[in-house]
């Protein structure tokens, strides 16, 4: 296969592009270069209503000219990247079965799904689709078996992102500790910060060495939620979609930065008293960092 | 018999309080008769197979253990060649059954026999219906016959606690017997000794016994210090603690991973310095170095273990291992090559497609680094990637290794 080599911050709105003409006209590479979900909230709910010229935008600390996408009108591709260890048998699968399910249940027939598994062996059940009965389908054939590979399920669930169009939300969902993944989380973190993807993990609250899962979720402007009960799945699920949708989908050019490196992002509504939530940067042209 | 290891792994514990059946260590009939039964299955055992005579051993219990005791004990002063009066006919028939046995197999012959017949009964423990447990806890530190040996441990599966059961008697008990070998002639059979512990080590990482694997590994300490073998052994057993999969254990038993890391680096560093070619040692001395941010260090050896051209799993891990260090250094286009070498090597290995499919992303070329993907997808569900063994270190070989020593023992006379 040909290298083709392209500037890492544009590389996923080129190919994006390419790919999938249904989203072409929203994300064009000749206009749009990099794309950032934003939650805003006052502390608890989301801040609905705002326009683009409520946002201020820096790009390693150059102030950006931004457009505002209309989120409600970009389809969602949910990719849901799920622990089948043996620790997940009997209830706790049940309940993660119906987690998944409810989550398909409010998608739009416009959005995506996708279906990640991984215990020691990490596969890509079911690649992006609006077929959702077979995601359900490959949600019931889960069997729950082996030791736990996080991080190596989370890389194949972000890298099934990189060449599709779209907004992606990544939910990770695991009741224990990586016990045998081969990449590094810094390796992962990397990935995840080259992906459009906005991450969110879902762990149990007596998991062991979460922080990875943390440090994967902040890289994307998401959010780590842990749980005390698989009963809670179900619930927790439905407000990542919900809380997804009510993100605000902000893109610019970059002006006045060099295109290498790492580009710090800094995002506020200066004239609201506002949480705002968004990934902290994106590797540039070129940049490895 | 030993195909994938048992995810069921044992932690070395304390020994639990209570007390001891020593009131009970006379030496009767009934302990004759015990001397007797156990000396006729070392007899009649062909190691490597789950005969009759494993049988027996394998489902003694501790009751009968403590029958057994008085009259072994007493056996054994005769086999080592003591002068020891008879003051009754019990122990005048000990002591001729202990001259039979002189006479033929030999008391050396006899004692590499019976520790055989120990290891098998370990081994092969699963093929008999487990003894009634009647062992006590014992007192921390309370020094009883080897015989009498009794531990409670811990089991764990992927990170969490299942409960606790006994260890198995049957190993300290053979260890005793070899102590017992080399009392007769230290040099004799060095060989014999040191492929019986590294077999046996071998098995207990195969099956995660790690906590009988503790003792075994510190008794190979104190018999073969210097010994290549052990020091890899001893490595492999501290850098197995130092993994996730015993890291995320909540356990204040468990080592800190530096700590047990130090103690990998340590055991490795010393093996090479006794035999430098041993490309295993080095491959795990450079994963260990690249683990605690030592780079460059970790370079150098994993160029060096390259550069034997290494073969089959340990080739692999050098590569899956050279490509994480060139990734860490920031030289994807090295790591690209070696995890492609890995994954040329291994087809199903999870961790070199993840491996070549990173260092392409990182190359910022997304076909390439998709590729992979597309090939783990298509993988079957089975276990193919050499990684996931890794902790076990010499466990991968636990069947040539124990097939090995039970091919030597077939030619005894």
């Amino acid at each position: 296969m040909a290298m083709i080599r392209v500037a890492a911050a544009a590389l996923l709105v080129s190919l994006a592009a390419l790919a999938v003409p249904v989203h072409t006209q929203r994300f064009s590479s000749k206009t749009l270069a990099v794309r950032v979900d934003v939650l805003v909230t006052d502390g608890r709910s989301p801040i609905a209503g705002l326009t683009a010229g409520d946002f201020e935008l820096r790009d390693n600390g150059v102030v950006q000219r931004i457009d505002l996408v209309d989120a409600g009108e970009v389809p969602v591709n949910a990719v849901l990247a799920l622990d089948t260890s043996e620790s997940t048998k009997g209830q706790r699968q049940a309940d993660l079965i119906a987690a998944g399910e409810a989550l398909i249940a409010g998608l739009e027939p416009v959005d995506r799904a996708a279906l990640t598994t991984f215990n020691q062996a990490v596969r890509s059940r079911i690649a992006l689709t609006s077929d959702f009965e077979s995601v359900r389908s490959a949600l019931r054939a889960m069997e729950p078996r082996g030791t736990t590979a996080v991080m190596d399920g989370a890389y194949v669930a972000l890298a099934s992102t990189l060449d599709q169009a779209g907004r992606f939300m990544v939910v990770i969902c695991t009741d224990g500790a990586d016990t045998s993944s081969w990449l590094r989380a810094t390796e992962v973190v990397d990935v995840a910060k080259r992906s459009n993807a906005v991450v969110y993990a879902v762990t149990s609250a007596d998991a062991r060495r979460s922080e990875d899962l943390k440090q994967l979720a902040d890289a994307t402007g998401g959010q780590m939620m842990t749980i005390r009960a698989s009963a809670e799945l179900r619930g927790t699920f439905e407000r990542i979609l919900a809380e997804f949708r009510s993100r605000y989908v902000l893109a610019y050019t970059p002006q006045g930065v060099a295109p290498g490196g790492f580009h710090r992002i800094d995002v506020a509504v200066p004239r609201r008293r506002a949480t705002v939530k968004a990934r902290p940067g994106y590797a540039g042209a070129g940049g490895n960092e | 018999m030993l195909r994938r290891p048992a995810l069921l792994v044992a932690l070395a514990l304390l020994v639990l309080p209570g007390r001891t059946q020593l009131d009970a260590q006379r030496l009767t009939p009934e302990s004759l008769q015990y001397l007797r039964g156990w000396v006729n299955a070392v007899n009649r055992h062909t190691p490597g197979y789950p005969d009759g005579a494993v049988e027996a051993i394998a489902t003694l219990t501790y009751g009968d253990r403590v029958q057994l005791n008085p009259s072994y004990t007493f056996f054994m002063r005769p086999l080592r060649g003591e002068a020891v009066p008879a003051r009754n006919d019990i122990e005048r028939d000990v002591l001729e059954l202990a001259r039979v046995t002189r006479a033929s197999p030999g008391a050396q012959t006899f004692l590499k026999r019976a520790a055989m017949l120990h290891a098998d009964a370990v081994v092969f423990a699963d093929r008999f219906p487990p003894p009634f447990n009647d062992s006590p806890t014992l007192a921390a530190g309370a020094a009883v016959p080897p015989m009498l040996f009794s531990e409670r441990i811990t089991l764990t599966q992927d990170g969490q606690v299942l409960g606790n059961a006994n260890k198995n008697w049957n190993l300290p008990f053979a260890r005793s017997l070899l102590d017992a070998l080399r009392q007769l002639n230290p040099r004799a059979d060095a060989e014999f000794v040191g492929d019986w512990y590294h077999a046996v080590s071998a098995y207990l990482f195969s099956k995660g016994m790690f906590a009988d694997a503790l003792r075994h590994l510190q008794a190979a300490a104190r018999v073969l210090p210097d010994d290549a073998r052990t020091l890899f052994d001893r490595g492999t057993y501290a850098e197995a603690f130092g993994l996730p999969i015993y890291q995320v254990i909540d356990d204040s038993r468990i080592p800190s991973e530096g700590r047990t890391n130090g103690d990998a680096e340590g055991h490795y560093r010393r093996a090479l310095e006794i035999d430098p070619s041993y490309v295993e040692a080095r491959v795990r001395l450079a994963r260990l170095l690249d683990h605690r941010g030592r780079h460059d260090d970790a370079a150098a050896e994993i160029d060096k273990a390259l550069s034997a051209r290494p073969a089959d799993v340990t080739g692999f891990y050098a590569r899956i291992v050279a490509g994480r260090i060139a990734a860490a250094r920031g030289k994807y286009d090295e790591a690209l090559q070696r995890y492609r070498e890995a994954s040329a090597q291994f087809p199903g290995a999870q961790s070199a497609l993840l491996g070549t499919s990173h260092a392409a992303l990182m190359l910022a070329d997304v076909p390439e680094a998709l590729t992979p993907l597309v090939q783990l997808d298509r993988l079957p569900l089975r276990d193919t990637d050499p990684w996931l063994d890794y902790r076990l270190g010499a466990g991968r070989d636990a069947s040539a290794l124990l097939a090995a020593l039970w091919e030597g023992a077939s030619q005894w006379r």
